[in-house]
């Protein structure tokens, strides 16, 4: 079973996120921060990470930095609050997918069940 | 007969003699007593009588005057004791005296005080009957006064050609102060006009750095509050979406939770719209022709216009440059454009289309006939949520100010009331990196 680490500082948003892919059969984790996500990620391996863009402390970018310079090779999927310049950053540092938040839980769905099968 | 004829003619010779003797001591006499009593005293030139070795015999009181000497002075002493001091005249005594008339002007004599004088000379030699020089008239004229005079004269008139000279100058000096104050005041009228020009460019720029800086923060403000908003609306529409893969559930929640999912995303195309504006980016970037971008948007909206009589003229202008953008926002700007424009005619109009090279620019122009805009409403009209139509978002151009941002261009409005509105949008020829 794929493991799946849902990071938002919001947990209404992680709890919906793990809700659902549970249902569709993802072993979902959650973390509500940058920092937690990355000692996580230190502890367990993962095959995907969901991760909100801004968050307070080192933020999604910064976690996604960490994971570039790790050369964890993990495919990340970017939610976002915003539209800007920063996607392209993202883009840069490994995310291949950047959802606008509210998502649609299904087209979620299908870039998660996309990167899986391709991973 | 002989002898008596010569002696009647000697005679008679003898008579005229005699009559000639007695008319000529008559006319001596009387000469004698003009000269000496009355007309030397009288007249008012001096007058010298010199004798043959040109000694003085006679001055008249004239003379006296002229050289500030006594009578007994002068007469008796020789002529050149007095008269040959002037250099530059040294001959004068030896013609005198050999019985040259002379005149000479400006001849310089010292009278007795010193002074030098400056007279005329005039010296005629009196013959005697024998023919021989009996002796010498000299006649001063004294002329100091008038040489003075007309030094003083001369002076003057020097005095007065320089006055006029000095006067001429300062005449064409104020002449040309003239012209130098004409032309500032042309100068200074071109200045007043540049000023007045330049103060109308700095209080435009100012309204439009005003009204650019007011949307910044607006567009800072809307972003920030954009990602506050987006959360509560993920988890709303996330917890709706969970709801409707609950089973079993009515219809009618089924259709209420699929209303919270469609307003949910409703709200978030406002969102998007209203991040649009105020985090503008670009997208897909292509090198086009700007009348090919034109023209895909009047194809679009060029029949649904014409069913409201609305034409297009179009104005393109030749050979302008290809530019790099993001071709599918820059349609969107035109499109939401040529609506307002449409809007502001309702029916019979038209919108004329143009784009010419403007310096490092590409402008496209859509003017329309329409009502126009307020001044007022020209302030506001990029604000979001700004809007004069009843069913209008106010987001358009709000986005439009946005798109034309992320591509490093302009976009304003030129408008009067009741005369139209036209659209202007400047486009960098040369591709702006902005970093929003």
């Amino acid at each position: 079973m794929y493991k799946i680490l849902a990071v938002d500082d919001e947990p209404e948003i992680c709890k919906i996120i793990d809700k659902f892919l549970t249902k569709k059969g993802y072993c979902v984790m959650v973390a509500y921060s940058g920092e937690e996500a990355l000692a996580r990620l230190d502890r367990e391996k993962m095959d995907l990470i969901i991760l909100d863009k801004k968050m307070s402390g080192i933020g999604g970018l910064g976690v996604l930095h960490e994971l570039k310079r790790r050369k964890s090779g993990i495919p990340v999927i970017i939610l976002t609050g915003s539209l800007g310049a920063r996607d392209e950053e993202a883009k840069e540092m490994g995310s291949l997918d950047i959802l606008h938040k509210p998502i649609d839980l299904n087209q979620l769905l299908e870039k998660v069940n996309h990167r899986l099968a391709k991973a | 007969m002989y002898f008596s004829f010569i002696f009647a003619i000697l005679s008679l010779a003898v008579l005229i003699i005699l009559a000639y003797a007695l008319f000529k001591n008559r006319f001596t006499a009387r000469a004698s007593a003009i000269t000496s009593s009355n007309i030397i005293s009288i007249i008012s030139d001096g007058l010298i009588l010199l004798d043959k070795n040109a000694h003085i015999i006679n001055v008249n009181k004239a003379a006296l005057a002229i050289l500030g000497y006594s009578e007994s002075e002068l007469v008796g002493k020789p002529f050149c004791d007095y008269f040959c001091r002037d250099a530059n005249r040294a001959d004068v005594p030896e013609k005198i005296a050999r019985g040259e008339p002379v005149k000479l002007y400006d001849y310089h004599l010292q009278a007795k005080n010193k002074q030098e004088i400056l007279i005329i000379l005039t010296a005629t030699p009196l013959r005697g009957s024998d023919g021989n020089i009996a002796g010498t008239v000299c006649l001063l004229t004294d002329i100091s006064e008038r040489r003075r005079m007309e030094e003083a004269l001369r002076q003057s008139e020097t005095m007065l050609k320089s006055q006029v000279e000095k006067l001429d100058s300062a005449l064409k000096e104020a002449a040309e102060a003239r012209e130098i104050m004409v032309s500032m005041l042309e100068d200074n009228n071109e200045v007043r006009v540049q000023l007045e020009n330049k103060l109308e460019e700095l209080k435009r720029t100012e309204s439009m750095l005003i009204q650019s800086e007011k949307l910044a923060s607006l567009g800072r403000l809307i972003s920030d509050m954009a990602h506050e908003v987006n959360n509560p609306l993920m988890i709303i529409t996330g917890n709706a979406q969970l709801a409707l893969m609950e089973e079993p559930q009515s219809k009618e929640v089924e259709n209420h939770l699929k209303i919270i999912v469609d307003q949910c995303n409703r709200a978030k195309g406002i969102i998007e719209r209203l991040l649009k504006f105020s985090k503008p980016s670009k997208g897909e970037i292509r090198e086009v022709k700007i009348e090919e971008v034109v023209e895909g948007v009047l194809t679009l909206i060029e029949h649904q216009f014409g069913l409201r009589n609305i034409k297009f003229i179009r104005n393109y202008a030749l050979l302008l440059p290809p530019i790099k953008i993001d071709d599918k926002q820059i349609q969107e700007v035109f499109a939401n454009l040529l609506t307002n424009s449409a809007d502001a005619m309702s029916t019979d109009g038209s919108i004329t289309v143009s784009t010419l090279r403007e310096g490092d620019y590409i402008r496209v122009e859509f003017k329309d006939t329409g009502q126009g805009i307020s001044e007022e409403n020209l302030n506001k009209i990029f604000e979001p949520f700004f809007t004069t139509k009843d069913k209008g978002t106010g987001l358009g151009l709000a986005v439009c100010y946005g798109i034309m941002q992320a591509h490093g261009g302009q976009i304003k409005f030129s408008s009067k009331l009741g005369e139209g509105t036209t659209a202007i949008i400047l486009l960098p020829v040369k591709e702006v990196k902005t970093s929003v």
